[in-house]
């Protein structure tokens, strides 16, 4: 058997020739490019499952951060806030049977139980169940009993404002103009007290305004730098015709240094306790920032305000100067320390306003269309001489008169650098922004899934034959996978940037704007340019589409693992802005002017004034 | 090929060491290549192909060799034996040999630089017509088990591990291969 065994061999030894080093070169590099293709290094192995972790990650802590409660309460209370903006224009503070309170209606008589048994030692909760309870006597009563056990001032601002909608009905200034041009005090009183709305009683009823004297006074106890308690005071006591009285507190309120009216605290305490009885509608809960259970003190400073410049005006016309110039000054001062003080975009408008109101019969600002569109530094508009400019001067001197004139076109260039910045940034892009940052987020998770389902696709060839198709280095693969991604970074900065888009009332109105189409483009990218690249990258013989897969297969991972990283960044920077936000939001920190002032910096605390800013002259027209 | 270097080829293979590649060539291809030359009729060039390609396949898959369940020598021989199948019937698709696959004794005496190479190619020739005569006394399972036998000195149960067959059914198969074999090699040379 062995010698037949032998012969055989031989005969098929004989029969094949022998094999030429041409062959055995062929084979050796067949065999160490599979090597190479199949090799599986540690360093190589640890990069997979380092950035299969990262994809996990990503996936996981996107759903978990899309779906959070803080999450989803950030996104209505940025909504709800952005909303409340656009009606607040529309509606003002009042009646809470108007048609924005009424989504409220339903809350109002459950607001003190539901605070007492889920949040009794919570402040804020406390202070929004006063304002919106629906039984005004229990509301009083949870305010001013927090406000004496706490001492926090808030309350007692609450209380005053609870008192104040009981009444007495009280005047309300309005748009009163006064005409400068008056020369008696009869005919200005008779203007002023025809101009206001509704007309005021000739006098407050007593009785009826100590009690809300009597926790005005408790507020200004328990809040003594600020100023808007003895706004208040003035106030009344001018209704009660305590004149001296009412120009002293006037005086001394112009003294504070903050103006503080809890409008916004007391807004989003009611924001957040509706939210969390259940109204989840950002449209329904727009209006817990606009109705009347808000303390609405603006009004009340910008009243006292023209009725400090109309008092001014009477001491003039009756020869007393320094009353005259106490009351305008007062109330220039008031307006300063109110834009000084504020942390949002109406209080500081309501300080501009309050200056410019102590001003007007010294130095008024008016368009001026005379010398063209352009005509005027200030928005076509400039300083004009007021109409008692020279009395005024004649009491403070010219350099106090033009200190003030600067100081109020300073006011002017601050408001235009408001107006510029609204038109390069959203109006709410701080606000926005972790809404804007999370849909980012999840438009890159779509995308990594997508990438991920293709890469799983080519897969699903045997991944030597494609790899040993192509040859592509480290260097070439990331290339590819950062010019695929191109398209969906300028989408996801065009969403990021362009105002409006986020804005979108639906959620897959995201994908129809820059960043859907970023997304598809750099879909195709990542598709096509391995192909493009297969052209130079193949190896000689191997097929065009083994080469593409093998290129796929090399890319894709990259991409997506770029995406996962891009994806886990931004939802943790989404949570930690939502995080930030809504502790900003619910204390008292967030600022609206902080960004506008921090991105201006010097040009808005000292704007340098434009040399043809005023005109010594009387306004035209 | 001792089964203490045949583990060491395999763990240098599944390594990916350089150096087992070129013992894996040296180890088997002279071998896969007598076998595929013999189950493809002469077909040189489609022989070495089959070369490259069963190397390749054996670096590339080699973590899916069980030394529990085959040696390398019968996993090698399945893959060699698979893509000769796979060319036989690709061939029987076709309706005629391939001009390159048609080598004539003058092409190869035009080639020759020498009279030793034309002896040493008659002496193939040769070889090959028996090699043929056997493939047409022989059927396809004995042929198959006769040429494993020879060329790789497979042991019967490495050869019923290449062909799907039991020990018992590769002896009984072999033996009457061999048998036939010498009656009609006997029978050629009278």
């Amino acid at each position: 058997m062995t010698n037949e065994r032998k012969e055989i061999a031989e005969l098929l030894s004989r029969a094949a020739p022998e094999l030429g080093e041409e062959v055995k070169a062929r084979a050796m590099e067949r065999m160490t490019r599979l090597q190479a293709a199949v090799a599986r290094p540690r360093l190589q192995k640890l990069a997979t499952a380092l950035g299969v972790a990262v994809v996990l990650l990503a996936v996981g802590f996107t759903a978990y951060s899309a779906n959070d409660p803080e999450a989803r309460m950030a996104d209505t209370l940025v909504a709800a806030a952005a909303q409340s903006q656009r009606t607040a224009v529309e509606s003002l503070p009042g009646d809470e049977n108007a048609p924005y309170a009424r989504p409220l209606l339903p809350y109002r008589p459950r607001v003190i139980a539901f605070v007492r048994e889920h949040y009794p030692k919570d402040l804020q909760m406390l202070l929004a169940a006063g304002l919106l309870a629906g039984d005004r006597a229990a509301g009083e009563a949870l305010l001013k009993d927090t406000a004496e056990s706490t001492g926090k001032p808030e309350f007692w601002a609450a209380y005053v404002w609870r008192l104040r909608l009981r009444g007495p009905q009280y005047m309300r200034v309005g748009q009163i103009i006064l005409d400068p041009e008056l020369p008696d005090r009869e005919q200005v009183v008779a203007q002023f007290r025809r101009d206001c709305q509704p007309m005021p009683p000739d006098r407050l009823p007593s009785a009826e305004v100590a009690p809300v004297l009597a926790a005005i006074s408790r507020w200004q106890q328990a809040d003594p730098k600020n100023a808007m308690p003895l706004v208040l005071e003035m106030h009344y006591l001018y209704g009660l015709h305590r004149d001296r009285e009412a120009l002293a507190r006037w005086r001394e309120a112009a003294k504070r240094p903050e103006v503080e009216t809890y409008y916004d605290v007391a807004s989003k305490a009611n924001c957040l306790l509706l939210y969390r009885m259940g109204l989840s509608d950002p449209d329904a809960l727009a209006s817990a920032y606009t109705q009347a259970d808000i303390p609405n003190f603006r009004a009340i400073l910008r009243d006292s305000a023209r009725i400090a410049v109309y008092e001014g005006r009477v001491a003039q016309l009756a020869g007393r100067s320094q009353d005259a110039l106490a009351w305008w000054n007062a109330t220039i001062a008031l307006g300063r320390n109110t834009q000084r003080s504020a942390r949002t975009l109406q209080g500081f408008f309501l300080g501009v306003s309050a200056e410019g109101l102590g001003a007007a019969p010294a130095w008024k600002w008016a368009r001026d269309f005379r010398t063209g569109p352009s005509g005027g530094p200030l928005s076509r508009g400039r300083m004009f001489l007021g109409k008692q400019h020279a009395y005024y001067r004649s009491l403070v001197g010219e350099e106090d008169s033009n200190k003030l004139r600067d100081a109020l076109v300073r006011s002017k260039m601050r408001i235009m650098l408001l107006a510029e910045y609204e038109r390069t940034h959203s109006p709410f892009d701080p606000l926005l922004r972790p809404r804007t940052l999370g849909a980012l987020a999840i438009a890159a998770m779509n995308l990594l899934c997508a990438l991920a389902l293709i890469y799983l696709g080519v897969s699903l060839w045997r991944r030597a034959v494609a790899d040993e198709a192509t040859r592509l280095s480290l260097g070439a693969r990331l290339l590819l996978a950062a010019l695929a991604l191109i398209p969906a970074v300028g989408g996801g900065i065009a969403f990021w940037r362009l105002p409006g888009v986020v804005q979108q009332p639906q959620a897959v109105m995201v994908y129809f704007s820059y960043l859907g189409a970023g997304l598809l483009g750099t879909l195709l990218l990542a598709v096509l340019l391995p192909l493009l690249a297969a052209r130079w990258t193949r190896r000689p013989g191997a097929p065009l589409i083994t080469a593409w897969r093998g290129n796929l297969r090399r890319v894709l991972p990259v991409t997506v693992l770029l995406c996962a990283v891009a994806a886990l960044a931004l939802a943790i920077t989404a949570k930690q802005m939502r995080r930030h936000w809504i502790e900003g939001w619910t204390s008292r920190d967030l600022n609206e002017l902080a960004p506008v002032v921090a991105h201006y910096g010097d040009k808005w605390t000292h704007p340098i004034l434009p040399p043809d800013a005023w005109r010594a002259e009387t306004p035209p027209g | 090929m001792t089964e203490h270097a045949e583990a060491a080829l395999v763990r240098g293979l599944a390594a990916r060491a350089p150096e087992a590649c070129a013992t894996l060539y040296d180890r088997f291809a002279r071998g896969v290549h007598r076998y595929a030359v013999a189950r493809l009729r002469g077909e040189v060039g489609l022989a070495e192909e089959i070369v490259v390609e069963t190397m390749a396949e054996v670096v590339r898959d080699i973590r899916r060799l069980d030394p529990g369940r085959s040696s390398l020598s019968a996993w090698v021989y399945g893959i060699a034996r698979r893509r000769v199948l796979l060319e036989i019937r690709r061939q029987q698709r076709r309706k005629s040999v391939p001009p390159w696959g048609q080598v004539t004794l003058e092409s190869v005496r035009e080639t020759s630089d020498g009279p030793s190479l034309e002896s040493r190619a008659l002496s193939r020739l040769e070889a090959q017509r028996q090699v043929a005569l056997l493939t047409e006394i022989l059927s396809e399972v004995e042929m198959e088990a006769l040429m494993l036998s020879g060329v790789e000195e497979l042991s019967a149960r490495e050869i019923g591990r290449v062909m799907g067959r039991s020990e018992r059914a590769v002896h009984s198969i072999l033996h009457r291969a061999r048998t036939k074999a010498r009656e009609r090699l006997v029978g050629d040379d009278e």
